[in-house]
């Protein structure tokens, strides 16, 4: 049970606490005590300042009546509970969190209930602001953070009488006119007066009003908005912006503005962050617009300069800021001002970009309604073709994005103009009219590249990566039907822009790339509903030509992978589509053969291939392999010619006669690709009894390609190389023991369990590709480039681990790298660390242990004949990945003990190696037993006499006592952590 | 007894916090309004290419672990490939004789 600060059922701080009664009904209640015993409710109101300080002192009426403020307060200083540091401001939970709203309504009620009378009594106010004033003076954090909160409530308050009082003034100013301006005969003397009294008074409230506001922010608020603790700081912050933007003819002045154009400077964030949310408000009255305007000169560099903090909260707010000042005082922002806003919608933080978006919407992207243009054929622009163009003007002056990406989801949400497909494709379509400027090369890549974005984004609702922190990830109902909606709509369109503007650029491979993936969006079901079967064929003959002409990968990677989905199965277009692909496929395989025959009759008749011929056997190829990677080609059964290749490359040692290493490489993925396919329909037929050859044909294949692979491992080309290793990881995956239990049995067949050989070639590409030393620092792209198919290679070896289809041993060579590699696969490592301790515990453990002992067996070679030095920063850092391993076993000792245990007798068999009780000097790997000793905290106590026993039977401290020398301190210190060495966590 | 420690020490609140000094002093607020340069960043760039942003997104160890190694564009592939990638084999304790 937590702590109670007073145990007084009727204090007001246990009554706000735990009352059901509303606040005003509290207030009432206090008001009519108040009433019937001034003196004492002022205590009862005191004494709920001081316990909500979290404060247990009592304030007596004897202090009451002999003691001044600054004495009670010293008092309850005394009293406060020496040993509590929180108190019921910063105290965490829902019921706290509770008790600090409560606090604020009830400041504010209390003024609220009393502002016709006993505001005015020259007592309770008094008494409450010397009381308030006093405490929020005190170095005591509770009191000063507390009295602070209430004294600025407080004034809030009263900004809301002052306002009501101002409303009375001006009604009883009217009333008094009227009375007076009544034809002389009608005019009440005593109603003139009466009325000139109720001014008067209303007047002097309005005094004494303004009079308790200017002490209390002398008193208060010029003091604690600089308080050492941020969040007094940012409560003056938050108040002083609502008294502004209420009580603007008092407050909104640049004697008040000044505070907060200070502490927009303020170090801590949140700070900041209530000073922008005070400003924003003011900027979107009209009306204050004048008062401002000093403000803004003056502090607008900084809020600028905010745009760019570290705080992307801050950052955020700023830039909202700083469109609203754009609105209201066009001219102070300078183009340098701009230009540092405008760069931010390529941030990497969505939030920003997004606001920096809408800012150019306020300032660039204006439609204007009289500008009209027209094509030559005389087809009316769309009104936002303007903004299109100055968007691609923007992206291209910008120089900071190669892709549209990212600028496209800054304005996905507030600008339309971005998915308005039909303005873009005019531009790209539509021949300029008269006065049109035409549109260069590049204008035309960056609109299709910006366009392309814009479908991509719309069709799939996603933000690119990174830009996803702040959006939920499922859609709603609603949404899904948007999207849907959106797609359709996209699809409408480009279903019959799309041929043309292939056509239009057909020559040009950037502009190519980006259109042709499109159709992937597509809504494929609307060729048929909007009756567009032409269109399609128009799109299919387009694609077949590309392929036929282009060379470039990435056009035939997007053509492949477009042709892919629009035969999508199922569909209603299918059948259509299959045509158009049998006939690429067919066209490009004839080229092949074509190439491939050529090329074979000139080496039969020992002739020297020409560069057309090689290239034409390249080309060739290369089109056949990235269709194969998106279709299935096995029908066109291809399988041997390109194994031919492979094989007469591992023949002919010279590779004199060999296609060209591009060219093999082709080679490679086909086969690859030739047996996947090939597993993959063997998966999807029904079992019978013609597929029985099918299987026996594929189960060779994919021999004879494993044995082609391991041997193309060893060759001297390391892009040959890498594409064995990759084939042989993905393929183990594919052919993983999972098969063996497939239903169909023709599946079961291709299984296929890693040798011991190709064991061992995997484990030597790894250390020799992924684990050779970094040779340069530059952080380029190719360096980049490097760094990530390393990172796959690892991740591919390390899978097969973490998914058994290797042993964990053989993760061994792997986690022996963990520190020195770090930087680079640090995340891979642990990963794999982890995953193979959730399959097994024992074996993850024990090759931990096989890691050390392997790094320190290879430290013993390196230096050998000399022994390891304890000071050497190899030795340092063979220690350092041991307690790393210790580190990842977590905190948990129970759930480890057996193979923690395990662990450190393993470790002492290997240190006492060939070591006999009756050698006088010490075992040959004694040094061992130093990084054992990293593992000595994960031991429970009772864990540790057993390991000391094991120890002490292995080696005895008789033998090391009758011939001590240094070289067994390491047998010494091990010992003694098993003896008094701190366990990670208690035992029972 | 060290585990009645234990809980006595959970048990403990922090004391009364003093603030010796209340205020930002002149000397800090002056020097906070002349330099701000450490609450004030460069700009944060997303992945300028397609290259970057691609590796971005599949760079990462989740991704890692879940992707095939060659780009399998094709559905169908890329289905039996993530198919098979699943833990079969019951856990065999390896053989760790070579420790001793």
């Amino acid at each position: 049970k937590e702590r109670e600060i007073t145990t007084d059922e009727n204090s007001l701080f246990w009554i706000l606490r735990y009352s059901k009664n509303t606040i005003t009904t509290i207030v009432d209640e206090w008001i009519e005590n108040y009433k019937a015993d001034r003196d004492s409710a002022l205590i009862s109101l005191m004494q709920f300042f001081i316990n909500a300080s979290g404060c247990k002192g009592k304030i007596t009426p004897e202090m009451q009546i002999s003691m001044e403020h600054t004495s009670i307060i010293r008092k309850m200083t005394e009293e406060f509970d020496e040993e509590s540091g929180e108190y019921p401001l910063i105290m965490a939970g829902q019921q706290w969190k509770k008790f600090k709203t409560h606090f604020c309504e009830f400041v504010q009620t209390l003024v609220k209930q009393c502002q016709y009378s006993i505001i005015y009594d020259q007592f309770l106010m008094d008494n409450i602001i010397s009381l308030l004033t006093g405490l929020s003076d005190s170095q005591v954090r509770a009191f000063r953070h507390t009295a602070t909160l209430a004294a600025m409530k407080l004034m809030t308050a009263l900004v809301d009488v002052a306002l009501l009082v101002s409303i009375n003034q001006d009604n009883a100013a009217r009333q008094y006119e009227s009375e007076r301006l009544k034809a002389a005969h009608d005019v009440s003397e005593e109603r003139l007066e009466s009325l000139m009294a109720k001014r008067q008074e209303l007047e002097e409230n309005m005094d004494e009003i303004k009079n308790m506001l200017t002490y209390l922010f002398k008193s208060v608020f010029v003091h604690r908005y600089r308080d050492t603790l941020p969040d007094i700081r940012a409560i003056c912050m938050i108040e002083i912006g609502i008294w502004m933007h209420k009580f603007s003819s008092n407050f909104l002045d640049d004697s008040y503005l000044k505070y907060i154009g200070w502490t927009l400077h303020d170090k801590v964030g949140e700070v900041r962050l209530r000073c922008l949310q005070a400003l924003l408000p003011l900027y979107e009255n009209e009306e204050l617009k004048g008062k401002l305007e000093l403000f803004t000169s003056k502090f607008k560099d900084r809020i600028v300069a905010m745009t760019l903090d570290k705080e992307y909260e801050v950052a955020v707010h700023a830039v909202r800021l700083v469109i609203k000042i754009l609105k209201i005082h066009q001219d102070i922002l300078t183009d340098k001002d701009c230009e540092i806003v405008y760069e931010l919608v390529y941030s990497s933080h969505r939030g920003v970009a997004q606001a920096a978006a809408e800012f150019l919407n306020v300032r660039l992207f204006v439609i204007d309604p009289s500008v009209e243009s027209y094509t030559k054929r005389g087809k009316k622009r769309l009104p936002n073709t303007p903004l299109i163009r100055d968007l691609v003007q923007f992206f291209i002056e910008s120089e900071l994005h190669e892709h549209g990406a990212y600028l496209v989801d800054s304005f996905i949400e507030s600008n339309p103009m971005i998915r308005d497909w039909e303005c873009m494709t005019d531009l790209l379509l539509e021949e300029p009219g008269h006065g049109e400027e035409a549109m260069d090369t590049k204008q035309e890549s960056t609109l299709i590249e910006i366009m392309v974005s814009a479908v991509k984004q719309v069709a799939l609702a996603e933000p690119p990566i990174g830009r996803g922190s702040n959006r939920q990830k499922t859609l709603t109902a609603k949404e899904t039907k948007q999207v849907q909606d959106d797609k359709q709509k996209l699809t409408e369109h480009f279903i019959q822009t799309l041929p043309y503007l292939l056509e239009k650029y057909s020559a040009d491979n950037e502009k190519l790339i980006n259109l042709l993936s499109i159709p992937q969006y597509f809504d494929l079901e609307m060729y048929t509903t909007l009756r567009q079967e032409a269109s399609l064929k128009f799109l299919l003959d387009k694609i077949t030509h590309i392929i036929s002409i282009n060379t470039d990968r990435e056009v035939l990677e997007a053509c492949a992978k477009t042709v892919e989905f629009l035969c999508t199965e199922g569909s209603a277009i299918y059948t259509q589509c299959d045509v158009a692909r049998s006939n690429i496929i067919d066209e490009s395989v004839n080229r092949y053969k074509e190439a491939i025959d050529d090329w074979r009759n000139l080496i039969a008749g020992e002739e020297v291939p020409d560069e057309d011929e090689i290239h034409q056997v390249c080309i060739s190829l290369k089109k056949v392999s990235i269709l194969y990677s998106c279709h299935n080609l096995n029908p066109w059964n291809l399988f041997s010619s390109l194994f031919q290749d492979i094989e007469e490359y591992l023949n002919d040692h010279s590779h004199e006669k060999s296609i060209p290493i591009e060219a093999l490489i082709y080679c490679v993925e086909s086969c690859f690709f030739s047996i996947s396919w090939g597993i993959a329909s063997l998966e999807s037929s029904f079992e019978s009894s013609a597929l029985v050859l099918t299987a026996e044909e594929l189960r060779r294949n994919l021999d004879k390609y494993m044995t082609a692979c391991n041997h193309l491992i060893k060759s001297a080309d390391l892009p040959i190389k890498e594409a064995a290793y990759i084939s042989i990881c993905d393929l183990l995956v594919i052919c993983s023991a999972n098969l063996g239990k497939h239903t169909n049995r023709y599946v079961q067949m291709m299984e296929h369990r890693p040798t011991d050989e190709q064991k061992e070639l995997l484990i030597n590409f790894v250390k020799t590709y992924v684990f050779s030393s970094r040779y340069d620092e530059v952080q380029d792209e190719t360096r980049i480039e490097e760094l990530h198919k390393k990172r796959s290679h690892l991740a591919a070896y390390c899978k097969l681990v973490v998914y058994n289809i290797l042993p964990t041993t053989a993760a061994c060579d792997i986690f022996k790298y963990y520190i020195k590699f770090y930087n680079d696969y640090g995340d891979i490592i642990k990963t794999t660390l982890g995953k193979t301790r959730e399959n097994s515990k024992t074996n993850c453990t024990m090759t931990m242990c096989m890691s050390l002992k392997t790094a320190f067996e290879e430290l013993q070679n390196y230096t050998a004949p000399d022994k390891i030095s304890r000071s050497s920063q190899e030795f340092s850092d063979l220690k350092e990945l041991a307690k790393r391993f210790a580190l990842s076993f977590g905190l948990d000792a129970i759930k480890n003990r057996e193979v923690v245990t395990a662990l450190h007798r393993a470790g002492i068999l290997f240190a006492t190696q060939n070591y006999n009780s009756d050698d006088t000097n010490p075992p040959q790997n004694i040094l061992f037993l130093e990084v054992l000793n990293e593992f000595t905290n994960k031991l429970l106590k009772q864990d540790k006499k057993v390991v000391l026993n094991f120890l002490d039977r292995r080696c005895s401290m008789s033998s090391m006592t009758s011939s001590y020398s240094d070289d067994w301190q390491p047998l010494l210190n091990y010992r003694n952590s098993l003896l008094h060495g701190e366990t990670d966590q208690a035992t029972t | 007894a060290s585990a009645l420690k234990g809980v006595t020490k959970a048990k403990r609140k922090r004391k009364l916090i003093i603030d010796e000094v209340k205020n930002i002093s002149g000397e800090e607020m002056k020097a906070q309004l002349a330099n701000t340069t450490d609450i004030i960043t460069s700009l944060d760039l997303a992945p300028p290419t397609k290259r970057l942003m691609n590796w971005k997104e599949t760079g990462g160890v989740e991704k890692l672990f879940a992707l095939p190694s060659r780009l399998l564009p094709a559905r169908a592939l890329s289905k039996i490939y993530q198919m098979n990638l699943v833990f079969t084999t019951g856990i065999i304790d390896e053989d760790f004789s070579t420790l001793g």
